[in-house]
């Protein structure tokens, strides 16, 4: 790692990066590992100048409003960062959170083929797969009439060095490989011969180059989102 | 002995008694942790009594007003329960952990706010000295002991600017006002202050 990256690093966990600074780090944070690590080792370096700060008891307002936010979900959505590995039921409250904007970017979807023949209903699925709040990365659509899958990236965008890898995760099952994406290219393909639609989830994650060695996902989520009927 | 610089100590809102905030041991920490990210809300809830208090008084130093801070406190706390099965004790302490989520939400606030506050020289303390004595800790001793050494070793206006930005939220325009010197001039020192603490830390961890 350069001087350079140290010193953004440190600058930034200072907190002397101005706003632009601050969000071009926070990226990079992302999918720079070694910048992780580093930022992680200026955290822990300089986290001793905070021993001489006293405590100041917040308001209880405060622990009742976190309590108010944390309520309802039954583990925590991992930021959509946690590993494919997690308990399906935790993917399933992941998918709630998206569950409203995927409903109206199928919305968006359905409307823009409009010009289209219509398919038979209920045979065609669409998942809007993305980082939560940010625009779809990718737009998957499983048509059952014709058995294929389309996926359209959006904005999809592999770390250096890396691949993006799709993958569905059926109810009560391990994740299935659909194969690499390649960046800007929208593919198609056959839909695995015995890959479920009803509440199926999409998810893209990080992987060396050409995918993962081992079958499973071995990065972290970068992106999900669940199939729903068209 | 040390020289004087200005410490993260904290002077204007009402301090709780030591009693009250005994800090709890790492592992503690990390428990509390793990049982957050399988959804524990009692633990989640040890979690945030054991920690928020001591974070709100370093949030308090960093955006000074108290609504600010306590939604600040608040917008961390979610975030801390929303991502608690990515704390890897590998990287780090779980205090400082939460305090790096903590101290980045008040610092995203300040930058994103954009304003310039007008900064003078203030009521200068011996941090090094502190940063060894005090007992009211989360910090490990041997890096609280690495820090005040090397602290020691770099120059002491560019440690006084080290500590100034990261206890007090400063900018490099507020640090440039303080010092009646351009931004550039300010980041360069920084940099150079930063370099000196790797190596001294470095080599010494």
């Amino acid at each position: 790692m350069s001087d350079e990256s140290h010193l953004l690093a440190g600058e930034y966990v200072l907190g002397t990066l101005t706003a632009d600074e601050r969000a071009e780090a926070a990226r990079r944070l992302q999918d720079d590992p070694a910048f992780r690590a580093e930022v992680e080792d200026w955290q822990r370096r300089l986290l001793p100048l905070t021993a001489s700060v006293a405590p100041v008891a917040p308001a209880p307002t405060v622990w009742r409003a976190v309590e108010r936010a944390i309520a309802g979900r039954p583990a925590p959505a991992n930021d959509n960062l946690g590993l494919l590995a997690m308990s399906r039921a935790r993917w399933r409250s992941a998918a709630v959170a998206l569950g409203a904007l995927a409903a109206a970017l199928a919305l968006f979807v359905a409307d823009r083929d409009f010009l289209r023949p219509p398919a038979p209903a209920g045979a065609s699925y669409v998942a809007a797969v993305n980082r939560g709040g940010d625009l779809p990365a990718l737009i998957v659509r499983v048509d059952l009439a014709t058995h294929s899958v389309s996926v359209r990236p959006v904005e999809a965008e592999a770390p250096a060095g890396k691949s993006l890898e799709l993958w569905y995760v059926a109810a009560g099952q391990s994740p299935k490989s659909m194969g690499v994406i390649q960046q800007g290219r929208g593919i198609r393909m056959a839909a695995p011969a015995d890959m479920p639609v009803k509440d199926t989830i999409l998810a893209v994650s990080v992987e060396p180059p050409g995918g993962s060695p081992t079958g499973a996902p071995t990065g972290p989520v970068i992106y999900k989102g669940q199939l729903i009927a068209e | 002995m040390f020289a004087a610089a200005p410490a993260c100590a904290y002077h204007s809102w009402p301090k709780l008694k030591p009693e009250d905030s005994l800090p709890p041991s790492p592992s503690d920490l990390a428990d509390l942790i793990a049982a957050s990210a399988r959804g524990d809300r009692a633990a989640f809830q040890r979690l945030y009594e054991a920690t928020a208090p001591k974070l709100l008084g370093v949030i308090l130093r960093i955006v000074r007003s108290r609504a600010e801070a306590e939604d600040v406190l608040q917008d961390a706390y979610i975030r801390v329960w929303k991502s608690a099965g990515l704390f890897s004790p590998a990287s780090g302490t779980a205090f400082g952990w939460i305090a790096s989520i903590v101290r980045n939400r008040a610092i995203d606030l300040l930058r994103a706010q954009g304003t310039v506050r007008r900064v003078q020289a203030g009521e200068d303390e011996d941090v090094l000295a502190r940063i060894a004595d005090t007992r009211d800790d989360f910090a490990q001793a041997a890096d609280r002991e690495a820090l005040r050494r090397c602290l020691d070793t770099v120059e002491p206006k560019v440690r006084e600017m080290i500590v100034l930005a990261y206890c007090d939220g400063y900018s490099r325009d507020e640090l440039a006002g303080r010092y009646a010197s351009p931004a550039n001039t300010i980041k360069t020192w920084l940099h150079r202050g930063l370099a000196a603490l790797r190596t001294c830390l470095d080599e010494k961890t």
